[in-house]
Order: structure tokens, then sequence, then C-alpha cells
């Protein structure tokens, strides 16, 4: 049976790693914090009914509570005082490529930034990512293949994914 | 440029260390997580509260109209239909409101009956409880009325569970005062549900006035706060939904008109 004594040991140990899914879903700190913060107390209030690995469970959460946030918030553009750089040819070394995959993860449509998150941070098999996102582990499949194409990952990899070779 | 998915993996993983934001490693404390849940609880509350009163008022209109014709037949509309039959009461239904606090006691031993006095007054007594630790068996009487038996301590939810009680003015004759002992012994809640604990009122209280006779003093802190409270206005004709049945009810005050009961 699981009790709070267990959900505050949860939290502790988990919410750290928790936090920065929801960093890498919302791309705000504060949101981040608001929204793990909601998807935890969610996960309280059903604690009970909550399996042996609650992970799952509270990523549905943070990725319903996040979709349902993100259609409801106005999405404008963020006054900046500083122009982007854009990075020529011949300046485009490593941290550039990574500044590149970290604006393209924040331009993915919602759904295929979840599925990143949980395939490549989360490390959930494409299985619990269907289950989690309620659709069929072809869409993930289908949807991580789009997502790694804009993120200019090995087209290799992207192959892979679609014939559902084993990661 | 293309990177490969370990790449990603790292990227993913150390994403956010140079953007300035400290403390973000530490992820969020398990008392905002609480403070979340009590929002989310409030907003649930308000929420049902408002289902609630919305369900009431369409009630009500449609029991005052006697009801709205069904189709577009003209000659249903003008049938005169019998009015509805609404049972009556003569007590208004809702949660009396706390006015004042009068009195309060802060206690360090359980196991021996605490008794408040209250001064001069008129107004019907609402009475709270608090006990620290885990749940634990609370008897409280308020003026002459009949000893009552609650459960006070941390519920089953982790939340405090805290005693209220109410005593019209009519049972304060007698002399007003509230008194409340705390009963040795604890009451395992863990895996119990609200409703589960309520039906085993009566056997955790069994033989409760030999335990309290022979309770030694043992440690524990607990409160008791006493409020005047008033009750709703009883007014005649006045339509109610009846929080224990669902159903409509008509107030007839019989005589009482605009006084609350228990209140001058």
């Amino acid at each position: 049976m699981r009790d709070r004594a267990d959900f505050e040991h949860y939290v502790e140990q988990r919410s750290a790693r928790l936090l920065r899914a929801a960093y890498l879903l919302c791309r705000d700190w504060g949101t981040a914090e608001d929204l793990l913060q909601t998807a935890l107390a969610k996960a309280w209030l059903a604690w009970r009914r909550v399996g042996d690995d609650p992970d799952p469970y509270v990523y549905r959460i943070l990725v319903n509570t996040h979709a349902t946030w993100w259609r409801r918030r106005w999405r404008g553009e963020t006054p900046s005082e500083v122009l982007p750089e854009v990075p020529d040819g011949d300046a485009m070394d490593a941290l550039a490529t990574r500044e590149a995959v970290r604006q393209a993860l924040a331009g993915l449509p919602g759904r295929q930034r979840a599925v990143i998150v949980l395939r490549y941070f989360a490390d959930l098999p494409d299985q619990r990512i269907a289950e989690i996102l309620g659709c069929s582990v072809a869409t993930v499949r289908s949807q991580a293949s789009r997502a790694l194409r804009k993120l200019r990952v090995d087209p290799a990899a992207v192959a892979a994914i679609t014939t559902g070779e084993p990661r | 440029m293309t990177i490969t998915e370990s790449e990603l993996r790292e990227i993913l993983n150390g994403d956010g260390d140079g953007d300035g934001r400290e403390g973000h490693n530490r992820g969020v404390t398990v008392a905002d997580v609480h403070r979340r849940v009590r929002a989310i609880r409030r907003r649930r509350w308000t929420t049902a509260g408002a289902v609630a009163a919305v369900l009431v008022a369409a009630v009500a209109l449609n029991t005052s109209a006697g009801g709205v014709a069904d189709d577009l037949d003209i000659w249903t509309g003008v049938m005169a239909r019998p009015s509805p039959t609404i049972p009556t009461t003569s007590r208004p239904l809702g949660e009396p409101h706390p006015l004042r606090e009068i009195a309060s006691g802060n206690y360090r031993t359980g196991g021996t009956r605490e008794e408040l006095q209250i001064g001069s007054g008129n107004n019907s007594l609402g009475v709270n409880v608090y006990c620290s630790g885990p749940l634990r068996r609370v008897i409280v009487w308020v003026g002459d009325g009949p000893p009552r038996r609650q459960l006070c301590g941390t519920g089953p939810d982790g939340y405090p569970m805290v005693i209220r009680e109410t005593q019209g003015a009519d049972h304060l004759t007698g002399g007003r005062t509230v008194s409340a002992a705390v009963l040795p012994g604890e009451i395992d809640a863990a895996g119990r549900t609200g409703g589960e604990l309520a039906e085993g009122m009566a056997g955790f209280f069994e033989g409760w006035e030999e335990r309290l006779a022979e309770a030694e003093p043992f440690p524990l802190k607990w409160s008791v706060v006493v409020r005047e409270v008033i009750y709703p206005v009883c007014r005649d004709n006045i339509r109610q939904l009846d929080p224990r049945t669902g159903e409509m009810v008509r107030l007839s005050c019989g005589g009482q008109g605009a006084t609350p009961p228990g209140n001058p």
C-alpha cells in the first residue's frame, strides 16, 4: 500500500529529474516548477492507485497538463533586447550545433517534443511512451522519426526508428 | 551537420545547465507539492459547490414554474398540472456560521476531562478540537448536550482531522460549559478511508466511559477552541435542497418567523 511517506520519498528522490523533464517540455524554469508541482499534487491525489513504478504515471500527468496549459496560454513572441546570432557555416562548431538542436527542440510541436523527452531523456521504451501519450507504438515511432529529422539527428538512426529496430 | 542519438541524450541531460538559473537541480519540495494539493482540493470543492448551486437554481426554477412543456404541443402547454408535493421542514438547512471566538484551551496531557467555562450569552456554540500526532478518540460535551464521540489527529490522507461540534442554545440553559477528553490509545488509520473509519466508530468507542475513568494522564498536545455560531435564518416558503437526501424541501417555520433555531 502506497502511503504519504512513500510519496514524500518519491518526491525527494525524483523531483530534480522530473523538473528537468518538465523544463524540456516547456523551456522555462518557472513554468517547469509550476508544472511539476501540479503534476505531483495530482499524483498524490491518486497515489493509492499508482502502481509500483510511479514514473510513467507522473510523466503522463506532466505531458497532459503541459498540453492543456499550452492550449490555454497565449504563446506570443518573447521580447528580447539582443538579437540572436546567426552562425555562418565556418563558425558552426559543436557548441553551435547544440544550440541549434535546443532551438529546434523548442520549435517542435508539443507531441513530438514529448516523444523526444520521454524517449531520450526519460529513457522509456516506445510501448510505455505509447501508453503515456494514449497512442499506438507506430505513432510514437513516426513522431520520433519526424522530430529527429528536424533535430538533424543521424539519418541512419532515424531510419532505424522507422523500421522499428531496437535502440 | 548532424548529431547522433547519444549526443541528443547528452544535450537533453545537460540542457539548462548554463542558463543561469540556480537551484533547479533540487527539484521541488514536498511542502510545495502539498500546498498545491490543498489549492487543487479547494478549487474542486469550489467547482462542486458552484455545480450544486446551479443544480439547485435549475431545480428551483423548474419546480416553481411547474415544469416546462415537453414538446411543442400547445394543448400540453395550457393544460393545468397538479402542483408537485414538496416535503416541508421546520429547520433551515445549512451549516451554522461561526462568529467570534469566546474561549480556548491548550493542553499537554490526554486522558483527563478538561472543562472551559464560557461567559454569558445567548448564542449557540461551535467547538473545534485539534490533536497532534496520530488519530485518537475524543469525547466532547457542549452544555447539557449528550457526549459526542469523534476522532481527531492525523487522518488517513495524512491531513489533520479536526472535530467540529455545534450545540443549539436550547441545550445551554443548564450552563455554558464545554469539556473534552482524549482517550488513551491510538487508532491505526493507515489504509482506511474516511467512510471505513466512520463505520468503525461504535467499535472504537466501546467501553469509553471505563477507559476514561481508568485513564492515566499521558503526554499529548491538543487544544479546544469555542466560538459563538449562528444558524441559518428560517423563512417561510423558502425552498432548499436537502444535502442529506438531495431532495427539494420547503421551509415552514411554524411561527418562528425569522428567528434561527437556538438563537434569540
